[in-house]
C-alpha cells in the first residue's frame, strides 16, 4: 500500500490554528504509538514544526482518510470541528513528491530554510526508536533528506537572506566581526523587542540592558534572556555602550535624538554601532544615522534585505523543482523494481514447476537425454525470465498480467 | 634551461589568472567546491612564482633586480601576504580581490621577456634586498588601499541601505578595516627596514652623500604619512573610514613614485 501523508501547514491554515495541532517533543512518542496502534496505521512519522503538523503513514485495509482524521480527533478532541477544514490529504506519488518539496524547502513559510532537514531527520529518528518507521517510510525519508541535501548544495535556494529575523542578524554580520562578544541594548520592551531578542540574542552573547517606560515589563524581559533592565532615561547613554540597538516602543516621538547620542558615540573610538528601528512610528532620530560610525536601519530597511533574499530564491524554484521531480522519478522506478520482485519470483516458480511437471511426464528419456532436456528447458526458462523481468519491473508490461497469462497465482500485495 | 625559464614565466599568470577565477566563483555563488579549490590554486600560484622567480638565478642572475620580475614580485607578494593572513582568519569572501590584483601584476611581468637583461651592468646582488623589502613595502600598500577601498564599498551599502551584490558578500567592516590596518603597518614596516638598509647600503651604491634625490625624497614622504596614518590608528584619532581613505591615498603616491619619479630620476640618480 502507498504512503499517505494528511496534516495542516501555513498553506492551509493560519498561525491560530496551527498552533492547536501543534506537539510538543514530548507528545511525539504517544502520538507514534497512537498513529500505529489505534488509528490502525501500518507505519507512522509525524513532523511537527511551527509552521507544520503532518503523519505520515501507511494504511493497512479500511478507509486510511477517516483513520487519518480519527487520529486527528482523538489528539485534540475540542478543536477538531475547527481543524477538520483545513487537514489537507495526499496519497501516494503526491505524497512523496510532498514529502520531497517539504525536505527541499519548497512547502516552507521561508523558502530554502534549512530548519525543516534537521525537523524532518528528527522526526525519523524518533519513529525509528519507537518503531513506527516501516519499509515504505524507511525508503522514503532518507530520499527525502537527500534531495533536501542536494537542492541545498546545488541550487540558491538557501542562499542569502530571506526573513526579517535573518535580515537583522545579517545586518549585524556586516557591521561586526565577532557577533558572538557584541552587546545589546533595547529601547522598549514590547512583543517585537522580545522578537528580535529571540533571534538575535543566541548569537550576540555579550552584555544585554533593556530600557523600559515601565520597568517592571522591562526587568522580566531583561531576565528572560540574561540582561539587566534600566530606566528609558537612560536609553542614549545605554546605548551608547552597547553594539547593537533595537528601538521599538509605542512612542510618538523619537526616544534616541542625534543631538543626545552623538557626543556620547564620539567617545566609543573606531567600535561601529548598529542601530536597528523596528518601531512605527519611528524611535530613534534619522540624523542617528549620519553619525559617524553609526548604522542606523528601519523596519523597512529590513523588509527590503528579506524582499530582495526572498526574489533570488525564487528564482531557483525550476532548479529545485527539476532536482525533485528527478528524485521523484528515481523513487518512482526503484518503487516499481521493488514491487515487481514478489512477481517476478513467482513467475520463475510458476515456470520451474511447469518444466518440471513436462520433465516428469517423459518416461522414455535416457539419463543423458534427460540431462540435455533438463539443460535446455533451464535455459530456456532462464531467456525467458531475462525478456520479461526488465519489462516487468520498468513497468512495460504489469506484472499481474504476465502472471494471468502463465496462469499463475499473484504473491500477496507487499510493502 | 632557458625553455624552463619561459615555461615557468607563461605558467605564472596562468596559475594567478585560475586562483582568481576560482576565488570570482567562491565570491558571486559561495561555491563549496570553490571554498576548498580556490586556496590551494592560490598556493599552487605561488610556489610556480616562485620557482619562476627564482630560475633565473640558475644562470647567474639575481632575480629581484630584472624589471619583468620587480613587477610580477609585487603580484607575488600581495597574492602571498593575502593568501597568509585569509588563513590566519579563515575567511575566504573577499579573496578574489587581492588575488585578481596578484593575476594582473604577473600578467604585467610576464609581459617583459624574462630573459632580457637591461642594458648596461646589473647593479650590485645587494640591492635586490632593498628591492624585496620596496616590494613587501608597496605590496602592504596596496592591499591596505584595497581592503580600505572595500570598506568604503560596505560602509557606503550600509549607511546608504544599497542592498546589491556587494553588501551580502563582503565581509564585516571590522574585518575589512582589521584586514586594512594590519596590511599598512606591514607595508610601513617593510619601507623602514627597506629604507634603514638603503642608507646603510648607499655608499656600496655609489649614490654619494646627497638625499636630495627625487626617489629617496618621495619614498620617506610616504613612509612618514603612512607612519602618522598608522600612530593615529593606533591611539584612535582616525576613524576606520578615515584611515581607509588614508591608505588609497598612499597608495596612489606609492604608484605615482613607481611610474612618474622612477622615469623621471632613474631609480635614483646614479644606479
Amino acid at each position: 500500500m502507498d504512503l499517505l501523508v494528511a496534516g495542516l501547514s501555513h498553506h492551509t491554515a493560519p498561525l491560530s490554528v496551527r498552533e492547536r495541532l501543534s506537539l510538543a517533543p514530548e507528545e511525539l512518542p504517544r502520538a507514534l504509538g497512537r498513529l500505529v496502534h489505534d488509528a490502525g496505521f501500518a507505519e507512522g512519522l509525524i513532523l511537527s514544526t511551527c509552521n507544520r503538523t503532518e503523519v505520515y503513514v501507511r494504511p493497512q485495509g479500511g478507509d486510511p482518510l477517516a483513520a487519518a482524521h480519527s487520529f486527528f480527533e482523538g489528539l485534540r478532541p475540542g478543536a477538531w470541528p475547527e481543524l477538520r477544514e483545513h487537514v489537507f490529504v495526499h496519497v501516494g506519488e503526491a505524497a512523496v513528491a510532498h514529502l520531497f518539496r517539504v525536505a527541499a524547502g519548497l512547502e516552507s513559510l521561508v523558502l530554502g530554510e534549512p530548519e525543516i532537514v534537521r525537523q524532518m531527520s528528527e522526526a525519523y529518528g524518533l519513529a525509528c526508536s519507537a518503531g513506527t518507521a516501516g519499509p515504505v517510510i524507511h525508503r522514503a525519508v532518507p530520499r527525502a533528506l537527500q534531495v533536501g541535501k542536494r537542492v541545498r548544495t546545488e541550487t540558491g535556494l538557501a542562499r542569502g537572506i530571506a526573513s526579517v529575523a535573518g535580515a537583522s542578524v545579517g545586518l549585524a554580520d556586516r557591521v561586526f566581526r565577532d557577533l558572538s562578544t557584541c552587546s545589546i541594548a533595547t529601547i522598549g520592551a514590547g512583543d517585537t523587542i522580545e522578537t528580535a531578542l529571540r533571534v538575535l540574542r543566541p548569537k550576540a552573547m555579550g552584555r544585554l540592558v533593556v530600557t523600559n517606560r515601565s520597568p517592571a515589563r522591562a526587568e522580566r524581559l531583561a531576565a528572560q534572556f540574561g540582561g539587566v533592565a534600566a530606566p528609558l532615561a537612560d536609553a542614549a547613554r545605554v546605548a551608547s555602550e552597547s553594539d547593537i540597538v533595537i528601538a521599538a516602543t509605542s512612542a510618538s516621538e523619537p526616544i534616541l535624538v542625534a543631538s543626545e547620542l552623538g557626543p556620547l558615540v564620539a567617545r566609543r573610538g573606531a567600535r561601529p554601532l548598529l542601530v536597528l528601528d523596528l518601531g512605527v512610528p519611528r524611535d530613534v532620530d534619522p540624523k542617528v544615522g549620519d553619525l559617524p560610525g553609526v548604522y542606523l536601519h528601519s523596519i523597512d530597511d529590513l523588509n527590503v534585505i528579506a524582499e530582495r533574499g526572498r526574489a533570488e530564491r525564487a528564482a531557483e524554484i525550476p532548479k529545485a523543482e527539476a532536482i525533485v521531480a528527478l528524485a521523484l522519478n528515481d523513487f518512482k522506478r526503484r518503487r516499481r523494481e521493488i514491487d515487481s520482485e514478489p512477481a517476478i519470483k513467482a513467475l520463475l516458480d510458476g515456470m520451474l514447476d511447469v518444466r518440471q511437471s513436462a520433465l516428469t511426464g517423459e518416461k522414455g528419456m535416457t539419463e543423458s537425454e534427460r540431462a540435455a532436456a533438463e539443460r535446455v528447458t533451464g535455459k530456456l526458462v532462464d531467456k525467458l525470465l531475462r525478456r520479461l523481468a526488465p519489462r516487468m519491473k520498468d513497468g512495460t508490461v504489469q506484472p499481474r498480467d504476465i502472471l494471468d497469462a502463465f496462469g499463475i497465482d499473484a504473491p500477496d500485495d507487499k510493502p | 634551461m632557458e625553455a624552463l625559464i619561459r615555461l615557468l614565466a607563461a605558467l605564472t599568470p596562468a596559475a594567478w589568472t585560475a586562483a582568481a577565477a576560482a576565488y570570482l566563483v567562491l565570491f558571486l555563488r559561495q561555491d563549496a567546491g570553490a571554498a576548498r579549490w580556490a586556496p590551494r590554486l592560490g598556493w599552487t600560484a605561488v610556489a610556480i612564482h616562485l620557482l619562476a622567480l627564482g630560475a633565473p638565478g640558475a644562470r647567474g642572475i639575481c632575480p629581484m633586480l630584472l624589471p619583468g620580475s620587480m613587477v610580477s614580485g609585487l603580484g607575488l607578494a600581495v597574492g602571498a601576504v593575502h593568501l597568509f593572513v585569509e588563513g590566519r582568519v579563515k575567511d575566504r569572501a573577499i579573496g578574489f580581490f587581492p588575488i585578481a590584483t596578484a593575476a594582473v601584476f604577473a600578467i604585467a611581468g610576464a609581459s617583459v621577456d624574462p630573459l632580457h637583461l637591461p642594458n648596461g651592468p646589473l647593479p650590485p646582488a645587494s640591492t635586490a634586498i632593498h628591492v624585496t623589502g620596496a616590494i613587501l613595502g608597496y605590496a602592504g600598500l596596496l592591499l591596505a588601499a584595497l581592503f580600505g577601498v572595500l570598506y568604503l564599498v560596505q560602509q557606503n551599502a550600509l549607511k546608504q541601505h544599497k542592498f546589491g551584490l556587494f553588501w551580502e558578500r563582503l565581509p564585516s567592516l571590522e574585518l575589512l578595516d582589521s584586514f586594512s590596518r594590519r596590511s599598512l603597518v606591514a607595508g610601513v614596516v617593510f619601507l623602514t627596514m627597506t629604507i634603514g638598509f638603503g642608507h646603510a647600503v648607499r655608499r656600496n651604491l655609489a649614490l654619494g652623500e646627497s638625499y636630495w634625490d627625487a626617489k629617496i625624497v618621495a619614498t620617506n614622504l610616504i613612509w612618514l604619512l603612512g607612519a602618522i596614518v598608522v600612530v593615529a590608528r593606533l591611539v584612535n584619532r582616525i576613524r576606520p573610514a578615515a584611515s581607509s581613505f588614508a591608505s588609497v591615498g598612499l597608495f596612489v603616491l606609492a604608484l605615482a613614485n613607481l611610474l612618474v619619479v622612477d622615469v623621471f630620476s632613474k631609480v635614483h640618480r646614479g644606479i
